[in-house]
């Protein structure tokens, strides 16, 4: 409890005077489904990125939370997304990383590396599952939903004091999701999703991801900074704490192999 | 008897409803008093914190992101040459999440510059060199991080040693994880980079000629810009949402303690609305009714203020002794601050009694010899 | 200036004039007089008495004092301060000031120190014989005490004229008696002129002249005595 107090105190003393805040863009003429699925898509898909988060899982509500330190070294594209996920924090588990790569259309695939030196692939069951222990999955973190084809607005909600547009993406058979749809509700003003709930084939809710803070990135651009996933386990919880991001990188052809993957070193600054 | 006494009894009258008027007030000013000296106590400690560190002007580029944005590390070398700029000292600062900490502040210092001068060792010692895999914390950091010198710490995929515990001086220097520049340039990948320059200038400037000096550095250097010290968080967007979300609130209970005032006192006017016919029939001119109820409603608001510069002091004190937030409220609850919540709380008061009093001299005073 | 008040046509009308409370009333009043109105209740006396206190104005009609306009005093508040003093039926003290506070409560339009005002409230106290009730509050006082303290407060600031209405309505014979003693000793102490609203013919037989009305007019009024 104290430590929630201070960390909220701590995060609020700090990061609002060091952040400022961006002056909020009129919201836009009316958009169509399509347009909101492509802009978000693309701000998604925005090349080149370095991120460090911090990661807290609950496994149970009685159970000590598990913090790790994560860092995001993605390179998200048109036509792929790359992304590896390494933990550099607690020092147990430091190294421990995985390399997710989907090029647009095709399947997802992946490899699992553990210090010292075991590597191994990630079956197509295997994308499934859960992400250093989390509530998201390997497929969670790089499936683009945004670029489906099937794109809807079902509705708007107020979510969180701000008026959202419901968007609802499906895929068609090409695009190899778990999911049946993915509701996405969206500020349009920002541009910036507040919650996404993914649901199975069967229209079962498989898990929703809130946007608990949004603050702007080294863009100058509005992004979710926090979030909170649940609903895979319903006495689970796994929240994100974004601290950086950074576009000023490029990765080399390795960065996104195998040998990348155990390379715990951070990208160096472009510009 | 004075005027005074008259006024007094007026409130007298009816002590449970002034009691609980002033209650409204003194809570409504309270939350001034703690919403504006902590606000105003995050723009002292950074001013403060640059005080300490020697700092006259601060050369940033802050954006809306988190941290400044970075920029040539070469920046620093011309701005050094510029007459009137004594010394100058190149930092590196982030907010990133440690350890089991989501968010903390990094300050990287160059290596030998003069902000490293007015950190006081608690515990332990100074980096040896400029690549020593060490850090100091400032004692809030420390405390939060659980940390002591001798304890690892986890910097990005980097292992450091903590060899010493600091006292900065100031809230945000002992909030901070202080290293060395070129250490955190290497193991951050930001070689080359900085995004803060400290700049202390000759001395004797006035804060004309630094401001004049603000604007020749910004006139050589488009990538950053430069501002006096502690001016440069005060002008910040963030700074002036809190500033503005404090006097917001307080305003929101400024406007509750005027509805409270104004309600008593229009009470107070309908009950005694005889006895002020009965004044006016004995010869009281109009003023001066409407002066007894402004002073009523003005001593209210002097009383509430008073009464709610005390909770809201007491209640930071408070909040400050909790071992969770010790060391990070660094409330400004300066004499003048206690002053100007006085001074709202008597216009607050003179204000709720402007209408009442306007409707007690319009009162017949031939009322007076009804019932 | 021969007249202290002076009525001509003096009407006063309430309710946008449904309510006709003086219709046309005439009379004059001589410095010393000490004049009785009479007659039945909603007979106009109190309408009168508060158009002689300027605490209301006429409707039509002229109402003069001291040849002055009442009605277009520049400040009526100076004049029921200075030349004023009133004792009403129901005394009108405020209760949370004690008798001596009370007395001073008109004293704070006039020049007088604090000091001086509590002197003089004190001194008016002692006039009505009521020394040793000076710090109580009107609770703790008795129907006679209170209204003589409702007597010192009219006196305070050593008015001309003293408007009474009804000033034993609220009293016992023997209270009432008293008052009345109290009343016309001071009267004649001060040279006041007293205008005394009653609807007791044995008050009125104490007056010097005493004017009786019906339905807001003078119905009787003895001519004007040359002297008090």
């Amino acid at each position: 409890m104290m430590k929630s107090i201070y960390q909220l105190i701590h995060r609020f003393t700090f990061i609002a005077l060091l952040a400022g805040s961006a002056s909020a863009a009129p919201p836009p003429p009316t958009m169509t489904a399509k347009d909101i699925a492509t802009k978000l898509g693309s701000l998604q898909q925005d090349g080149s990125s370095y991120v460090r988060l911090t990661l807290e899982v609950k496994p149970l509500p009685d159970s000590p939370k598990m913090t790790l330190q994560l860092q995001i070294k993605q390179r998200r594209t048109a036509t792929a997304t790359e992304m590896i996920y390494q933990v550099i924090w607690p020092k147990a588990r430091a190294g421990e990383g995985v390399l997710l790569r989907q090029p647009a259309g095709q399947p997802a695939s992946g490899a699992y590396f553990t210090p010292p030196d075991t590597l191994r692939p990630l079956t197509a069951s295997q994308m499934k599952d859960a992400l250093f222990g989390s509530d998201l999955t390997f497929a969670d973190v790089l499936e683009n939903f945004f670029a489906w084809q099937n794109q809807t607005i079902i509705g708007t909600e107020v979510i969180d004091r701000v008026s959202c547009q419901i968007l609802e993406s499906k895929p068609d058979k090409s695009q190899h999701s778990n999911y049946g749809s993915v509701r996405t509700w969206v500020d349009l003003r920002r541009m910036v999703p507040m919650r996404i709930d993914k649901f199975l084939p069967s229209g079962t809710l498989a898990r929703r991801i809130t946007t608990t803070r949004v603050a702007a990135d080294d863009l100058e651009r509005r992004i979710p900074a926090d979030l909170t996933v649940s609903a895979v386990r319903a006495d689970a919880s796994t929240e994100l704490r974004g601290s950086r991001i950074n576009h000023a990188v490029s990765y080399a052809n390795g960065t996104f192999t195998a040998d990348g993957l155990k390379d715990p070193g951070v990208p160096r600054r472009t510009e | 008897m004075t005027f005074f006494t008259i006024i007094y009894r007026g409130l007298q009258r009816r002590p449970v409803r002034t009691s609980l008027t002033l209650v409204g007030i003194a809570i409504g000013i309270a939350a001034v008093v703690a919403l504006v000296g902590i606000s105003r106590g995050f723009e002292q400690s950074w001013a403060s914190g640059m005080k300490a560190r020697g700092t006259d002007i601060v050369v940033s580029n802050m954006g809306s992101a988190l941290a400044p944005k970075p920029f040539r590390a070469a920046v620093r070398d011309a701005i050094a040459v510029i007459p009137q700029v004594a010394a100058t000292c190149s930092i590196f600062v982030d907010l990133t999440g440690i350890e089991d900490s989501s968010m903390m502040v990094v300050s990287a210092r160059e290596w030998g510059g003069f902000s490293w001068q007015n950190l006081k060792l608690v515990a332990g010692r100074m980096p040896n060199d400029a690549l020593e895999s060490a850090v100091v914390l400032g004692q809030n950091a420390a405390e939060a991080l659980k940390k002591k010198t001798g304890d690892s710490i986890q910097l990005e995929s980097t292992e450091l040693t903590v060899v010493g515990i600091v006292d900065g001086g100031a809230l945000v220097e002992n909030g901070s994880v202080i290293l060395s520049l070129p250490l955190y340039q290497k193991l951050s990948g930001n070689e080359d980079k900085i995004n803060i320059i400290d700049v202390r200038a000759v001395p004797g400037l006035n804060s004309d000629e630094l401001k004049q000096l603000c604007a020749r550095i910004n006139h050589q250097i488009p990538e950053a810009r430069a501002m006096p010290a502690g001016e440069h968080v005060g002008n910040s967007e963030a700074y002036r949402f809190i500033r503005a979300m404090s006097w917001g609130t307080s305003l929101l209970a400024v406007i509750v303690g005027v509805l409270g005032v104004m309600n008593t006192m229009l009470m107070t006017v309908f009950e005694r609305k005889q006895e002020i016919c009965i004044l006016l029939a004995i010869g009281w001119k109009r003023q001066r009714v409407i002066r007894l109820i402004l002073w009523e409603s003005a001593l209210l608001g002097l009383l509430g203020g008073i009464g709610g510069v005390t909770i809201g002091c007491a209640g930071v004190k408070v909040l400050e002794t909790l071992p969770a937030i010790h060391g990070l409220l660094e409330p400004d609850l300066s004499p003048r601050l206690m002053v100007m919540a006085v001074t709202i709380a008597v216009i607050v008061g003179v204000i709720s009694g402007i209408y009442p009093a306007w409707r007690s001299s319009r009162l017949n005073p031939s009322l007076a010899m009804q019932g | 200036m021969r007249y202290v008040f002076e009525a001509n046509g003096l009407c006063k009308d309430f309710d946008d004039g449904r309510v006709r409370a003086l219709r046309g009333v005439n009379f004059r009043i001589v410095q010393g007089e000490f004049l009785a109105i009479m007659g039945p209740s909603g007979c106009g006396k109190t309408t009168l008495l508060q158009l002689l206190g300027a605490l209301d104005l006429p409707t039509s009609g002229s109402l003069l004092y001291r040849g002055a306009s009442l009605p277009a005093l520049p400040d009526p508040a100076l004049y029921r301060a200075r030349e004023i003093g009133m004792v009403f039926q129901a005394f009108h003290l405020l209760p949370t000031f004690t008798a001596v506070e009370n007395v001073q409560l008109p004293m704070f339009e006039t020049e007088r120190s604090a000091s001086e005002r509590l002197k003089h409230a004190v001194q008016l106290l002692k006039s009505v014989g009521l020394e040793h009730r000076l710090n109580h509050f009107p609770a703790m006082l008795s129907g006679g005490e209170r209204q003589r303290v409702a007597i010192a407060r009219s006196l305070a600031n050593n008015p001309s004229v003293l408007l009474a209405d009804e000033p034993t309505g609220n009293l016992d014979s023997k209270n009432a008696h008293h008052i009345l003693d109290l009343i016309i000793r001071l009267k004649r102490e001060r040279q006041m002129t007293l205008v005394l609203v009653t609807h007791d013919p044995s008050i009125a037989l104490l007056a010097s002249r005493t004017i009786r009305m019906i339905d807001g007019q003078i119905a009787t009024d003895p001519s004007a005595p040359i002297s008090p």
